[in-house]
């Protein structure tokens, strides 16, 4: 069997947390509310819950039932904005933003490290200069050429990790704060607040077989063209980058990572790869479809469906024109959804499947529900609440949207910037790599990428252009 | 085995790749060093931040005022367009209304 992950994802590089458990023999497991992922899950919906219950009781009864609301956290929550030539531009003005997110990620996360027993002053004490990296990212993000380049602060915050890690090495009081699964579990849950399951209806059955029948086809297939004819060593590589380049990008890989206890520089990989592809796939497609005069819609649903990031599928969407750039945006939102469902198959695959395979031995029900990632319940049960809350709650569309986009987004978008910049500071280049070793990640990604493109443009095609061509001109004219 | 497997099923010009690429990889790991000496590794982290900072202050500012990359900033900055979004929600300029992601003026 030429599977790593049985042994590898038992150092404690990986992004699980059962498989650490069982590294060593004389290890006994913490109860259940001490453990990683459940940590994770409390935190991550007490926040959301906060969330709710601070909007829903923070406003006046007039308030609450108007437009355009705005969420009593908004002007606490935030990241640095653009700048061109000097970066203290993009702080003018963020205090309180900064201020108020590095206080609400300072307090959860150490109330979560004291949750799963690590020491409480020690994380508080290193917890403000991890943060201090992941604002550093922001700021590269920021700068105007970066930004409109797509190059996110996913790819600075690894990058500046990396570079502490690799050159004076990470001090030992800085460690405790390093804390790469809990962050990313943290915010895979308030994710979960976002994925709104009524938002798969928007284009009706022609946005579903773009983005819910051709995603699924390109991903099982890369993952089994990646182990059956390339033969990748590590599984967990070949399917997170299988989900990031099929499903949405960085967010999908985060939590196909998660799911699947991928290895952080496997992780890293993935996102840099995604997102250097990005920057092509979102410069190049909008021309070529207009060399090959192919109609706006069908263009903005082959874009929506193929390239990685929102952001990105925004900007060529828009380079085609209204019509396609809502087309490709709304496509994208439909895939975003799939990501829950993606996660929890990713993992029952792997808790059934690949680790009882790789150890020799069957699975039974009560194995598969020890080894499951128990952060995806989390996950999911965020998203179901939340679309049930937009559904039934009064004013509930403008209530979860105020929520989503003026508190937790920028939360989530905090809890990932951290883990990348604690990935990078794990990371030693010796351990990057070998990933590359043979170019087949970049093989796969091509390989992938090309069949992606291939298929949804043929799915595009038949329901954009011809199955369904009334119906989407009637919805773009509404 | 595999290793034999993978290259046999694989045309002549993405094995050229594959040993090009393992041979990249295993110079790169033989002279790794990791920051053994204090000094080295401080002059080193010297060097990659002033290589940032000109890079970010300087370099980039200038090619984003060539005529290669200016209209797509122009043209992104005009429609409110941020390319580093994530996920849908982080899309701002675009609402959720009758069914589709749209502009607020649409």
């Amino acid at each position: 069997m030429n599977d790593s992950s049985s042994s590898e994802n038992l150092s404690p590089q990986t992004l699980g947390e059962s498989n650490n458990a069982s590294a060593t023999p004389m290890h006994i497991d913490p109860p259940w509310y001490r453990r990683e992922d459940w940590v994770a899950v409390i935190v991550g919906l007490t926040l959301l819950g906060l969330a709710v219950i601070c909007i829903t009781f923070g406003l006046s009864d007039s308030e609450r039932m108007g437009k355009d609301l705005v969420h009593p956290w908004a002007k606490w929550i935030g990241k640095p904005g653009s700048w061109q030539w000097n970066p203290l531009d993009s702080l003018s003005g963020m205090g309180l933003p900064l201020l108020g997110s590095l206080l609400v990620c300072w307090i959860a996360f150490t109330v979560a490290a004291a949750m799963t027993g690590r020491q409480i002053a020690r994380f508080a004490i290193a917890f403000p200069f991890v943060f201090g990296l992941a604002l550093i990212a922001y700021l590269m993000e920021g700068q105007t050429t970066v930004k409109h380049l797509n190059l996110s602060s996913a790819l600075w915050a690894i990058v500046i990790g990396l570079i502490v890690s690799n050159t004076v090495g990470v001090p030992g009081w800085l460690r405790p704060a390093v804390a790469t699964e809990l962050f990313i579990k943290t915010g895979l849950v308030v994710l979960g607040g976002e994925i709104l399951f009524d938002r798969l209806l928007a284009l009706g059955v022609p946005g579903i077989f773009v983005a819910w029948i051709v995603t699924p086809v390109v991903l099982i297939t890369t993952f089994w063209f990646g182990q059956r004819v390339l033969k990748m060593e590590s599984k967990t590589l070949n399917m997170v980058i299988s989900a990031d380049m099929s499903v949405c990008g960085v967010s999908a890989a985060i939590a196909a990572s998660a799911s699947c206890r991928a290895k952080k520089e496997e992780l890293s990989l993935a996102i840099s790869m995604s997102l250097l592809f990005t920057v092509v796939m979102m410069i190049v497609m909008p021309f070529a479809i207009q060399w090959i005069g192919l109609d706006p819609i069908v263009g903005g649903a082959w874009i929506g469906g193929t390239v990685d990031s929102t952001g990105a599928v925004t900007a060529a969407g828009k380079a085609l024109g209204e019509d396609a750039e809502k087309i490709a945006v709304t496509v994208k939102m439909i895939q975003n959804i799939l990501i829950g469902v993606a996660s929890l198959g990713i993992s029952i695959y792997w808790v059934a499947r690949v680790e009882p395979q790789s150890e020799g031995k069957p699975a039974g029900i009560g194995e598969v529900w020890r080894r499951f990632p128990r952060f995806v319940i989390g996950f999911l049960l965020a998203s179901i609440v939340f679309t049930m809350l937009n559904a039934y709650l009064g004013n509930g569309e403008e209530i979860i949207k105020a929520t989503t986009e003026q508190s937790t987004k920028g939360l989530r978008n905090w809890f990932f910037c951290l883990a990348f910049v604690s990935i990078g500071l794990d990371t030693r280049f010796a351990d990057l790599l070998p990933q590359i070793k043979g170019g087949k990640p970049l093989i796969l990604y091509v390989c992938g990428q090309t069949l992606n493109l291939v298929l949804t443009l043929a799915m595009a095609y038949l329901m954009f252009g011809v199955l369904f061509r009334d119906t989407i001109e009637a919805i773009l004219a509404k | 085995m595999n290793k034999d497997a993978a290259e046999t099923s694989v045309p002549l010009g993405l094995q050229c790749f594959l040993w090009a690429c393992n041979a990249f990889t295993e110079m790169r790991i033989m002279h790794h060093d990791p920051a053994e000496q204090p000094t080295r590794g401080r002059l080193r982290l010297l060097v990659a931040v002033a290589t940032i900072a000109v890079l970010w202050c300087v370099v980039l500012p200038w090619v984003g005022t060539t005529r290669y990359l200016k209209p797509m900033i122009e043209h992104n900055e005009r429609w409110g367009i941020d390319p580093t979004a994530l996920f849908y929600t982080d899309v701002e300029t675009m609402t959720y209304r009758d069914n589709m992601l749209r502009r607020p003026n649409d």
